[in-house]
């Protein structure tokens, strides 16, 4: 990138920028305040340049699909051609991204293909044929949800709708359970069901930003229903809040761009750190996954409590960075159509408490749970009882909230494995929340806070030695696969401690 | 009253390490300046102060993002 090289040794730090790796790094690092690099960012070439680079520098994080890629590139392209209709060319995409990838998951798209296989009246349609009208279908009825609750703001829907969306899905999935397999009604539903869960919380939001008195037009809100950037089903707020970010001028775009650019290679090289330590763990060193040293223990032949310990850290830090280079890229995506949204991760081990790390760890899914089930509960329940209040609405996000967003990301485990199954497939991931709910309670209410003047060991290093030994012992439990149980899970804990 | 929410909030902006101006129509919650706890607080203090019900059909929390707008709702109460 010789021109923005050229920008980048044009500024004030010119002199400093040739002065060595750490220096281009400060310059690097700075680019999006830096005048010359904004100046020609904001140049038709410069715009040119920074879109290359970034969508080839996306396409080697291997973070989306090559067919992500070519429909994020078509999108940046419109939104930089056309800036002012930012919003609508988002939304635009956004139904087109619907209509191709109707589901969250491989798991489900792979399952919702098995039911139309094995309904005799669909098998000779093609899966698109049979999926795009139900998508069609879905957007109509959630325009029509939408336009019912602007209008009906102070009936019951209109002040619940997120208990209307539970009810709704309650009696789906209700039927669905009820419904002959190998039929073509049980395969539409159940195809209906995996659309709408993987767009359930982005409608929440949808309606959440309408009670905010939010005018925007209802064809438009359709649009963020699974906007055009992809991912799981962790909405990034919603369009009230994406519009707070939106770049207004020329400058604050060009400065968004640089950051979406400095992110996206941050992603990359996260994505390298993970691929280097994956090596030399899993090769050079032969150690074993989590879920190998789970399956040993569970056959009864544990490892060393030092080698699980060392495998439990080993985990914790793939997750991390793994973790991060996919939301970071998701983050990129966003800037880079001029939507300058904070972080999903933001320097995690830096947190001294529980409840920071969580806020730093998955910035956008502790939102969900704060918007949908911590506000909601802290609104109604035990006002007169500050610490009591908050216990009660922690524990209804971190754990309530925690174990609703993952089943309903994956209510068609419910086909498969009916009721009792899925909870028992859930058995982990619930304690997991039990006690992540328990933790960040008494982390809020803790009055005693790590603090500067406790010197450097106890305000530094012992907090962040807890939060990162809590959070790596917890990702032992935090499984959705069904992998082995909580009993053997237990086991292996009670192994790395001696027990 | 308006003054002391105002102060509240550069408090707690101050405990997490801004220290800096802020103006009154930056994002506070949004752009992760404060975290939840913090706005737990001036919900808490809201209701305390102001007399403002949480639960109220019209309470929009997406409307307490900034200094403007949290004064703006906190104004015809004080």
């Amino acid at each position: 990138m010789p021109d923005l090289g050229r920008a980048l040794t044009q500024s004030p730090d010119a002199a400093a920028a040739v002065g060595g790796p750490l220096a281009w790094r400060r310059a690097w690092l700075g680019m999006d305040r830096n005048p010359a690099a904004l100046a020609f960012a904001a140049t038709p070439a410069g715009a040119v340049l920074l879109h290359s680079a970034f969508l080839l520098v996306l396409a080697a994080s291997n973070q989306v699909s090559a067919a992500s890629v070519a429909l994020i590139s078509l999108t940046l392209l419109a939104c930089a051609l056309w800036p002012a209709r930012r919003l609508a060319t988002v939304a635009i995409s956004g139904i087109v991204y619907l209509l191709l990838r109707p589901f969250r998951y491989e798991q489900q798209r792979l399952f919702v293909e098995r039911t139309q296989d094995s309904a005799p009246e669909l098998t000779e349609l093609a899966h698109l044929a049979v999926q795009a009208p139900l998508v069609l279908g879905f957007i109509a009825i959630c325009g029509l949800a939408l336009r019912v609750h602007r209008r009906f703001r102070t009936t019951f829907f209109g002040r619940r709708p997120v208990v209307g969306q539970f009810a709704t899905l309650g009696v789906l999935l209700a039927l669905g359970l009820l419904l002959e397999p190998e039929t073509a009604a049980y395969a539409l539903l159940w195809t209906f069901i995996a659309i709408y869960s993987g767009a359930f919380f982005f409608l929440a939001y949808a309606f959440a930003d309408q009670r905010g008195k939010d005018e925007t037009p209802t064809l438009q809100r359709l649009g963020f229903l699974r906007p055009f950037w992809g991912g799981p089903s962790i909405p990034f707020k919603g369009l009230t809040y994406l519009r707070t970010f939106e770049a207004k001028t020329p400058e604050a775009l060009a400065a968004t761009r640089l950051k979406a650019l400095k992110l996206i290679v941050w992603a990359v090289l996260l994505v390298a750190g993970n691929a280097i330590l994956s090596r030399l763990f899993y090769e050079a060193a032969d150690w074993p996954t989590l879920n190998e040293a789970l399956t040993a223990t569970a056959e009864g032949r544990p490892l060393p409590a030092l080698a699980g310990w060392g495998v439990v850290f080993k985990n914790f830090v793939v997750t991390m960075l793994t973790v991060g280079a996919f939301w970071h890229a998701m983050v990129a995506v966003i800037r880079m159509a001029g939507f300058c949204i904070p972080r999903n991760m933001a320097r995690p081990l830096t947190a001294r408490t529980l409840a920071e790390f969580w806020n730093r760890y998955l910035f956008y899914f502790k939102e969900v749970l704060v918007d949908f089930f911590f506000f909601p509960a802290f609104a109604r329940w035990f006002k007169n009882h500050p610490r009591l209040r908050i216990a009660c609405a922690t524990f209804c996000a971190a754990c309530v909230g925690n174990v609703l967003f993952s089943l309903v990301a994956q209510a068609h485990l419910l086909a498969e494995h009916g009721v009792l199954g899925t909870l028992v497939r859930f058995e982990s991931y619930i304690f997991y929340a039990v006690v992540l709910a328990f933790a960040l309670v008494i982390s809020q209410l803790r009055k005693r806070k790590p603090r500067p003047e406790d010197g450097f060991l106890r305000y530094s290093v012992i907090p962040r030695i807890g939060v990162i030994g809590f959070f790596a012992l917890m990702q032992i439990f935090a499984d959705e696969t069904g992998h082995l149980g909580l009993a053997e899970r237990l086991d292996f804990t009670l192994a790395l401690l001696g027990l | 009253m308006g003054k002391d929410i105002r102060s509240l909030i550069l408090g707690m902006l101050a405990e997490r390490g801004h220290a800096g101006p802020v103006g009154d129509h930056d994002s506070l919650f949004f752009s992760g300046k404060l975290d939840s706890l913090a706005a737990t607080e001036v919900m808490m203090a809201l209701e305390r102060d102001f007399g403002i019900d949480l639960a109220d059909a019209d309470f929009d929390v997406t409307q307490l993002d900034t200094l403007a707008q949290i004064e703006a709702l906190a104004a015809p109460r004080a």
